[in-house]
């Protein structure tokens, strides 16, 4: 500690050292090393920083046993994690910043400690990662300038030195895939990035830069609940996506959706996110002939009764996105009977009209009545069921049955994409029955329930007119005795 | 009452105590009449009896690598007997849109039919749709037999 201070002591004393002045970087020059070659294009060299400020030393002294002596202040090379202690010196110190024209943050080092670079470690002794592992020593230069290892064009590059190293990585995290940057290149993104845009998303764009956590964190920019606004940061911002000529309504779309509402509202972890159909080192959008092969992966069957259906090769021949053309992609709501049939808000009438499509046009109004007519044998059977259980019947195993009328409304919705109809109606049929016998169990302990307040009503009755009887035959009783006296 | 001797006096007081006995009778008779109607004309406010066991069967009737839909009063359970014999029981209502879940031999999983749905053995979510897994329920052997109660 004592001597960050005396660098840091060195560094006010001296900020403004003139490279004349700085007999390190004299000498080191002559020598020809290349620390002092990159030096002389380094940021920090042409705000003032001088070599003494990072190693200690005396840089004034000309003999460099003294100028280098440990009583100067030398430190010498900084070893492990005493390399970001140095820079923090500066860096963390929003004053020494300001003095030095800067406006970067000053919680650089806060971030790094607290990312998962600054937590592991192999030795125990340091962290994994330094500020200089990504950033360089001695030829420094601002993020913007394209010589920067950590500009938008060449970070790809400095996180895969580690990133697509398996050997290296293993040593970390043997689990961590290493093949990050061969998708980051097929994707758009790295597309774009290679041909030198370096507006596109890179690495640091959806990680982070200082503060990268691992994704199963859930403060982590990608843990999946948080993917959704990480790209939208750049694809809402109609400002920032000028240019590239893509819709910026992505994210308000899938809020509403509902994927988005079981993800972001619901924290359902198995609803998907941007990147469970656009990949995500590798993301671009699903090609045409891949939408039913994304979509599956979740909706199998439906990707199965499709594939197996004549829509597909309708849709092939007209080059339709199997899954999107009927639901959409980013807005997809949740499916009910009214995407079906032949009404205008039904997804069949988009192509099949009575006139051109007839064929097509029956069966759709046909699977429509056919859904309807068991969502509503379903609603009526749920009705009865629940009446005869709030008058107090045992109606458990009817209840039961509700449940397979249920699952065949819903396994219909999924046999829908046989478009099959004989298929489609057996299922339906199914449902129909158990319906029908729900509703008669449910209509019988309704009948019975009035059956038993009739019953009751008429025993009290009875019973009542006995005991007034009763008690009247008991009050005569005892007038005849008082006559009798 | 204005006689005065002995015997009418106790027969009037025996009259009397006959009297509010009858009356007290009758008052307590149109109570215990109207209470129970009244209580079932008023709907019940737990609409379902709460179960909390049921008895499955016997372990010799259950084979390994199996698993059987179980009446839990008005909801389905999943009894399941694994390869190695272990049972375990879940809640057979599929954890996306409350279809009922199955055994499948040959995935070696739960599986829902509505969605493609997917849990372990151990109920949890493994592919698909369902958000969450699937409810754990306590099997308990007693001898021969095989129980179920709800996990508390």
């Amino acid at each position: 500690m004592s001597r960050i201070i005396v660098i840091l002591l060195t560094l006010v004393m001296f900020n403004r050292l003139s490279a004349a002045d700085d007999q390190c970087l004299k000498c080191h020059e002559t020598i020809g090393d290349n620390p002092s070659a990159l030096f002389k294009h380094d940021i920090h060299f042409k705000r003032g920083i001088s070599c003494a400020d990072c190693h200690g030393g005396n840089p004034h002294l000309e003999d460099m046993e003294k100028a280098m002596d440990k009583k100067a202040g030398f430190e010498g090379v900084p070893k492990g994690d005493d390399i970001s202690r140095v820079c923090a010196g500066c860096h963390s110190n929003p004053e020494q910043m300001k003095k030095y024209g800067s406006s970067l943050p000053a919680n650089q080092l806060q971030n790094l400690l607290s990312s998962v670079h600054g937590k592991l470690s192999v030795t125990g002794k340091e962290h994994v990662a330094q500020c200089i592992t990504c950033h360089g020593a001695h030829g420094i230069v601002s993020v913007k300038d394209l010589r920067s290892p950590v500009h938008p064009l060449n970070i790809v590059k400095t996180c895969t030195k580690c990133h697509a190293n398996a050997m290296f990585m293993r040593t970390y995290n043997p689990s961590l895939p290493v093949d990050q940057l061969d998708k980051y290149r097929t994707s758009v993104h790295g597309k774009r990035n290679a041909k030198g845009d370096s507006k596109v998303a890179e690495c640091a764009s959806c990680h982070g830069s200082h503060n990268i956590l691992s994704a199963k964190d859930v403060k982590s920019t990608v843990y999946p609940l948080n993917i959704p606004s990480t790209c939208a940061k750049c694809h809402s911002s109609s400002e920032y996506m000028k240019g590239f000529n893509i819709p910026t309504d992505q994210y308000e779309k899938f809020s509403k959706s509902v994927h988005g509402v079981a993800l972001l509202q619901k924290d359902d972890m198995g609803a998907p996110a941007c990147n469970s159909c656009h990949g995500n080192h590798g993301a671009a959008p699903p090609g045409v002939e891949s939408i039913s092969k994304v979509c599956g992966t979740c909706h199998a069957i439906n990707a199965d009764l499709f594939s197996s259906s004549p829509h597909k090769k309708a849709f092939d021949q007209r080059n339709l996105p199997e899954c999107e053309t009927c639901h959409s992609n980013h807005d997809i709501i949740a499916a009910t009977n009214r995407l079906l049939g032949v009404t205008p808000e039904a997804v069949c009438s988009k192509c099949h009209s009575e006139q051109l499509s007839p064929r097509g046009y029956v069966v759709a109004k046909e699977m429509r009545l056919l859904v309807d007519s068991l969502e509503s044998s379903e609603g009526i059977a749920k009705l009865l069921i629940e009446e005869a259980e709030q008058k107090g019947m045992e109606v458990t195993e009817a209840k039961f049955k509700l449940r397979d009328v249920h699952q065949a409304r819903l396994q219909s919705r999924t046999m829908v994409h046989s478009f099959n109809e004989q298929q489609f109606r057996e299922t339906i049929e199914k449902g129909l029955k158990t319906a029908a016998i729900v509703q008669t169990e449910g209509e019988f302990a309704i009948r019975e329930y009035k059956f038993r307040r009739i019953g009751l009503g008429i025993a009290s009755v009875v019973i009542t007119i006995l005991a007034i009887s009763l008690y009247l035959f008991i009050k005569r009783i005892e007038r005849r005795q008082r006559t009798g006296m | 009452m204005t006689t005065t001797d002995g015997l009418n006096t106790v027969n009037v007081k025996k009259r009397d105590f006959l009297k509010w006995i009858l009356s007290g009778g009758l008052v307590a008779f149109v109570g215990s009449v109207l209470y129970p109607v009244l209580a079932y004309l008023k709907p019940p406010s737990q609409s379902e009896v709460e179960v909390s066991s049921v008895k499955v069967g016997k372990l010799t009737d259950i084979p390994k690598d199996s698993g059987q839909i179980v009446k839990f009063g008005s909801k389905p359970v999943i009894l399941i007997r694994t390869v190695a014999g272990d049972l375990r029981a879940f809640s057979a209502t599929c954890t996306h849109l409350d279809c009922t879940v199955q055994y499948r031999k040959d995935f070696g999983a739960i599986w829902c039919a509505c969605h493609n749905g997917k849990y372990d053995l151990m109920g949890h979510n493994i592919s698909g749709p369902p958000p969450r897994p699937l409810n754990e329920y306590r099997v308990v052997v007693q001898g021969e037999e095989v129980f179920v109660s709800k996990n508390t």
